[in-house]
């Protein structure tokens, strides 16, 4: 008796291809509602306005003191010995860097620029990226970024393996050892501290009040704003100058732009250099690729499917041609 | 009924899963501090960038495989499962749909909230080594049965 390709298997198999290929016309990646990326805050910087005074760093170490690592020492000792402490707690009035106690330092440049000597000051912390590789890659979701475009690092979770000052371009985080959940797990054999780093004084977002920096600025540096209100401005401000932009596209786009008089690339080759002091370099987009890992993500289970129905289809055919 | 699996597909499979394992422990900060970058033709270990790269691959040929597998168990409209395979199977669902979340998160467009995501990147590494551990059980328990079965 001949037997036939069972109605169930067959429309098993095409059941599967119909989930395939129904699957298939969806949005591999679908796009985040425009309005919450226009929602996120820019700080703009005009350098032809900073004088260098520090009162931005000031304000800054002010109203973030109550939030400084206050680490217990002697340091457990860490296994492996390759593995060393960092210990900014004895040297918190540092001020030409980033440490766990200064989030914020003025860099002064000085050099030449078309035959003329210029000596500029940049304000210099965390750029807030708006797709930053600290946040997505930080293992335990420590760090986060806020609906606001604030990236922010929970000092309560944070293990301070320092994997997201490896992951930023800039070397932003800045690691406090002695301190946080480590310390209750396995102090010898993972963790290291808790990452530090701007978070644009969250607290005081949060109460509806501006950044300690951008309030005490006497000359009116910084501005903040959502972020096509920042951009027009920032493009205005670097036409009428002319002026040079520097974190609106690197890194796959920055909440902070500069604008500056003199080239970044020039500032970047007068500026001191160093450990805690982030360069102005140009800086690709280390996610360019991430909507298309995605799409091969969401297309993998379906090839799957698919690649299932046509076996049963096949194999279904196959008995009943022996048959 | 469904036929054995071909080698290929299983070796790809274990290969899948072992690089799942490595690049997705290669996520926490281990590899240099524990000297396994130090190894000749191992640096790339330490690169947070090339391990995610290789998660994300990886996971493309592991869900492809899953799918591949559960189509035609669906198709055939006969699974049979053991308690324990049903366990391994709700944990591996847990693993995909964290890993899309987290798939979302890194999305230049994407993003989720801060609770969100340290719930999704602990319910993953907790998920990863529940699986670990059910494997090696499901392992253990065949073999004892096929020692019990040797003549």
């Amino acid at each position: 008796m001949k037997k036939h390709v069972s109605r169930r298997q067959f429309l098993g198999g095409l059941g599967l291809l119909g989930v395939a290929g129904a699957a298939s016309v969806l949005p591999a990646a679908p796009a985040r509602a425009a309005s919450s990326r226009s929602a996120e805050l820019v700080t703009l910087l005009d350098l032809s306005k900073c004088v260098g005074c520090g009162a931005c760093v000031q304000a800054c170490k002010e109203a973030n003191a109550a939030r400084y690592p206050e680490p217990k020492k002697p340091f457990p000792p860490m296994l492996p010995k390759r593995v060393k402490a960092e210990d900014w707690s004895d040297q918190r009035e540092v001020d030409d860097r980033l440490t766990p106690y200064t989030w914020l330092y003025v860099d002064h440049i000085a050099g030449q620029h078309d035959g003329q000597p210029f000596e500029l000051h940049m304000p210099r912390r965390c750029m807030h990226c708006q797709n930053p590789p600290c946040a997505n890659l930080c293992p335990w979701g420590s760090c986060s970024k806020d609906a606001r475009g604030v990236v922010e690092i929970d000092p309560a979770t944070c293990l301070g393996g320092a994997k997201c000052r490896d992951v930023c371009p800039w070397g932003i985080p800045q690691r406090q050892t002695g301190v946080g959940l480590y310390l209750d797990l396995l102090p010898r054999l993972a963790g290291n501290g808790v990452m530090y780093k701007c978070d644009r004084c969250t607290p005081r977002l949060d109460q509806g009040q501006l950044p300690a920096c951008i309030e005490a600025c006497p000359f009116e540096v910084q501005q903040i704003g959502p972020r096509q209100e920042m951009e027009a401005k920032a493009r205005a401000l670097a036409a009428e100058m002319p002026g040079y932009l520097y974190g609106l596209e690197e890194n796959g786009g920055t909440n902070t732009i500069y604008v500056s008089p003199v080239p970044f690339e020039v500032l970047e080759t007068a500026r001191a250099k160093g450990q805690g002091r982030p360069h102005l370099a140009a800086v690709g987009d280390p996610f360019e690729n991430q909507t298309l890992l995605a799409a091969a993500l969401v297309t993998a289970p379906l090839a799957g499917l698919a690649g299932a129905a046509l076996r049963t289809i096949s194999r279904a055919t196959r008995e009943a041609d022996h048959d | 009924m469904t036929k054995p699996r071909s080698w290929i597909e299983r070796r790809l499979f274990a290969l899948a899963v072992l690089a799942l394992a490595i690049s997705g422990l290669g996520q926490m900060p281990i590899f240099k501090r524990y000297y396994i970058a130090d190894l000749p033709g191992l640096a790339w270990t330490a690169d947070f960038y090339v391990t995610h790269l290789i998660h994300y691959l990886a996971a493309a040929v592991f869900l492809a495989l899953v799918a591949l597998r559960v189509g035609e168990a669906l198709a055939s409209r006969r699974v049979h499962l053991t308690r324990l395979q049903w366990t391994q199977a709700a944990v591996v669902a847990g693993l995909v749909l964290t890993g899309f979340i987290r798939v979302w998160k890194n999305l230049p467009g994407g993003g989720v909230t801060k609770g969100t995501g340290m719930v999704v990147d602990i319910g993953h590494l907790v998920l990863a080594m529940a699986w670990g551990g059910l494997a090696l059980t499901g392992w253990i328990i065949r073999r004892r049965s096929t020692s019990r079965l040797a003549p």
